[in-house]
């Protein structure tokens, strides 16, 4: 045996990784939720629940363990920087860029079922008789395309859907596709598909105009930032290298409001619930996150000011604070929660105008705009 | 259960491992027939009794075939026809169906048959059978302990994807195995090597592959050319790395696997590809069907057929599935030709023509091989000629080749010997066991790490 200490190594490296990860997987406390993947950790399957006879109850087991592997983050991050410098991240469902951000890979563009969606908002905007804006927020891959490594910024089926958008007569589009490409720096947040605070404020300000009216300058509006943020990209990527962003927020001066929201009880006088920075999720900063209806009441706004009906996916939560100081009211559907029918919510709430605020690929793909009434 | 899981790594080996080095020596070969039953029950918990009764009834065969003076090709036709019957009814019957039954008049007509296949059953048929013919033939001793038989039906290492191991080359074995440090350390690093093999190269070389089928007119010539490599590597590195770890696992037991796959893409012929090639399986139908059929020992024509029938069962045993009848008839057509105009012409053109040659046909074979519905391969082989493809290179098939080629690279380096040589110069430095180590803990690591992070991992040979 001294003549081969390197097989003797070897067996009893392999035999304590055998031993050590196992042991792990019992002594370690068992955690439910991820704050890195931002999920639910999977559970012990039960034998009785699963079907034997098509290996649903081995997947299960495997997918448990999986999700309790002890160095877990650091094995995934160790995979997910393999695959990024082996040059493969075009497999990945988020890109790193050169300049060091993350960017959501390009969705399954479908250009008959965009049609399907953009005809409900031209139904919803004959049945209720009133000015309907359609704000898409492109994607940042496409948006900063040149960032990309060779070949995968074309792939980005953006373009392509916003020449159909902008062709449709039936609603106002708020031009924002020409203003993101020609000003592209520090729109989007590095570890997040989210945009920055001056990615909305163009997006406020090309909204405004649209509908005709002034929008406010920026410094009618307090600058807060909160270090240390990371987004959904960077869990999604397990590129844990990537380093964390400053969240902005925009807060109007001198707007006291009242919030309030369809499945949270009580009211709020807060567009932002700082309590969530000590979350997983900071996002959900901005109106506390997604609700099935959020309902903004401008305390001092003049009585003649109007009523906007946003129905929005999560970039909405970011634009509505801006708006808040020119509408008497604001009114957020959230599709993907409510089933609350919008044509409903624009009577009951007396809305003046609806905006339809939501990324690109979510406008295309989200299939509760097919339920849209 | 497959290998390249974390349940099979850090919940079933450990547990099989500690047992068998715990137990004395003449229990183990029981605890090893115990794990087997448990690590394909895991995955077949029914099956496992189909797979108990196969093994009962060829080992009882087997003692009576020992005995008897006057019928022992009875019992040797019996044990064949039992065998066959057990594939011909889970593996071979709804195809049989799906024949016959235009000829019969509905409801039965449009009644389809949908019987699920046992995990590995044309593997351990196939090792059940060379016992009772080798006995038959006197090439092996009968075993009469049903346990170190049952040991050597559903030893787990081979049982689901091979290699096919005969009993005459692993008889002695079970009696008495090659257990010391070394064998337990070279078996840990053949199976290091076999998961790396497919965990880092053909899972992802298989998303691909992936790719570019779902789409391969939309993809361009060449993108169809790429995927078509990339199901080259998959299926190569997916196979022959389970067959490493299946032999590196065999060495961690104390068993010597036959090895099987010898760089088959360096092959020089149609002929040479199959030398290399899943190496078990050839031999198993040369010792147990050609060379009984008469061989090359009957005339041109007699040879000729033989080749067609052990191709086309070749073909079969892979499924039951028409397009892999065409894959075995696919090879069987181009040995024919080899044997008979061929060769010579071979021999007169350089290495790298014959190695292009030989894998341009291996390739166009795997098309036939991966996709088993006929409207997907004729779209695919028109989008590898032309005929039916949108332009070259389409961008995103282009944003794949580039994104993948190092990939490939590494890929086609490992289809060849040259690590391997690399090793052989290195072997006299002090220093090499030591950097060997410390690629086999990095492998090892980036396998887990892939494992932690990933849901494609599928196992292309488990439908055999």
């Amino acid at each position: 045996m001294k003549k081969q200490p390197s097989a003797v190594l070897t067996v009893l490296l392999f035999a304590a990784v055998l031993l050590l990860v196992p042991l792990g997987w019992l002594l370690l406390s068992q955690k439910t939720f991820s704050d890195s993947e931002r999920r639910y950790l999977a559970e012990f399957p039960s034998l009785a629940r699963q079907d034997l006879s098509d290996w649903t109850f081995d997947d299960a087991v495997e997918t448990y363990l999986a999700d309790h592997l002890p160095l877990r983050d650091t094995l995934v991050g160790i995979n997910a920087y393999a695959v990024l410098l082996s040059g493969r991240q075009v497999s990945q469902p988020v890109w790193a860029d050169m300049q060091g951000r993350l960017e959501e890979a390009p969705f399954a563009y479908d250009e008959n079922e965009f049609r399907k969606r953009l005809d409900r908002i031209e139904t919803l905007q004959q049945a209720v008789q009133k000015p309907v804006f359609v704000l898409a927020v492109p994607s940042a891959g496409y948006v900063q395309k040149d960032s990309l490594p060779s070949g995968l910024g074309a792939l980005y089926p953006d373009g392509e859907a916003f020449d159909l958008l902008e062709n449709r007569s039936g609603f106002s589009v708020v031009p924002l596709r020409e203003r993101f490409l020609q000003e592209q720096k520090a729109w989007y947040y590095r570890t997040d598909h989210h945009w920055t605070a001056k990615g909305v404020f163009a997006a406020y300000v090309a909204f405004m105009a649209a509908s005709g009216k002034e929008a406010l300058s920026a410094d009618r509006f307090y600058h807060h930032t909160a270090d240390g943020y990371t987004g959904s990209t960077r869990s999604r990527s397990a590129l844990w290298l990537t380093a964390p962003d400053t969240l902005q927020i925009d807060e109007p001066i001198d707007t006291p409001v009242t919030v309030s929201f369809s499945d949270k009880e009580g009211s709020f006088d807060s567009l932002f619930f700082y309590e969530h920075l000590g979350s997983y999720d900071w996002y959900r900063l901005f109106l506390d996150g997604n609700h099935p209806v959020t309902v903004i009441e401008n305390r001092s706004a003049d009585p003649s000011l109007s009523t906007l009906l946003m129905v929005k996916d999560s970039f909405g939560n970011t634009l509505a604070p801006l708006l808040v100081p020119s509408y008497r009211r604001i009114v957020l559907v959230d599709p993907r929660y409510a089933r609350t029918s919008v044509s409903k919510l624009c009577s009951r709430y007396e809305a003046d105008e609806i905006l339809f605020c939501y990324s690109i690929e979510r406008l295309a793909t989200d299939r509760n705009l097919l339920l849209l009434k | 259960m497959v290998f390249s899981s974390l349940t099979f790594l850090f919940a079933f080996l450990p547990i099989a491992l500690l047992g068998y080095y715990l137990l004395p020596q003449k229990l183990r070969i029981g605890f090893l027939l115990l794990v087997s039953l448990v690590f394909y029950a895991w995955g077949e918990p029914v099956y496992v009794l189909l797979m108990v009764v196969s093994v009962a009834v060829n080992w009882t065969i087997g003692l009576l075939l020992d005995r008897s003076v006057r019928r022992k090709k009875l019992w040797l036709i019996l044990a064949v026809v039992c065998n066959l019957l057990l594939l011909g009814v889970f593996k071979y019957a709804g195809l049989f169906w799906d024949v016959v039954r235009p000829l019969f008049a509905e409801p039965l007509r449009s009644h389809t048959l949908h019987i699920r296949l046992p995990i590995g059953i044309s593997f351990f048929t196939f090792q059940s059978l060379s016992y009772v013919i080798d006995l038959y033939r006197g090439k092996a001793r009968v075993q009469r302990n049903p346990i170190v038989f049952g040991a050597y039906v559903s030893m787990f290492p081979q049982l689901i994807a091979g290699p096919i191991v005969r009993y005459v080359d692993i008889e002695q074995q079970l009696r008495c195995p090659d257990i010391s440090v070394r064998a337990f350390a070279d078996g840990i690093g053949q199976f290091v090597y076999g998961l790396a093999k497919k965990v880092l190269l053909a899972n992802a070389v298989g998303l691909l592959w992936t790719e570019i089928s779902s789409a391969p007119a939309a993809s361009g010539i060449f993108g169809a050319w790429v995927g078509l490599l990339a199901y080259t590597f998959q299926i190569y590195f997916d196979f022959s790395g389970y067959s490493d770890m299946a032999c590196g696992l065999g060495r961690m037991f104390g068993f010597r696997f036959v090895r099987n796959f010898n760089d088959p893409y360096i092959a020089q012929s149609i002929s040479d590809f199959w030398r290399r090639w899943h190496i078990s399986l050839s031999v198993w139908f040369r010792e147990y069907v050609y060379i009984p059929l008469g061989g090359n020992r009957k005339g041109p024509i007699r040879q000729v057929l033989n080749l067609l029938i052990v191709w086309g069962l070749t073909g079969l045993w892979h499924g039951a599935s028409w397009n892999f009848i065409l894959w075995g008839l696919w090879f069987g057509v181009l040995l024919i030709v080899e044997k008979l105009f061929l060769f010579r012409a071979l021999e007169r053109i350089p290495r790298l023509l014959r190695h292009l040659y030989t894998m341009l046909f291996v390739m166009l074979g795997w098309c036939i091989f991966a996709l088993p519905d006929f409207s997907a391969m004729s779209a695919y082989f028109g989008a590898l000629t032309g005929i039916r493809a949108d332009g070259f290179l389409s961008p995103t098939a282009a944003a794949w080749t580039i994104g993948y080629l190092p990939l490939l690279i590494v890929s086609a380096a490992a289809s060849t010997p040259v690590f391997a040589v690399l090793g052989q110069r290195l072997k006299r430095y002090g220093w090499f066991p030591y950097a060997k180590l410390a690629l086999l803990c990095t492998l090892f690591v980036l396998c887990i790490a892939a494992l932690a992070s990933q849901s494609y991992n599928p196992f292309i040979y488990f439908r055999f």
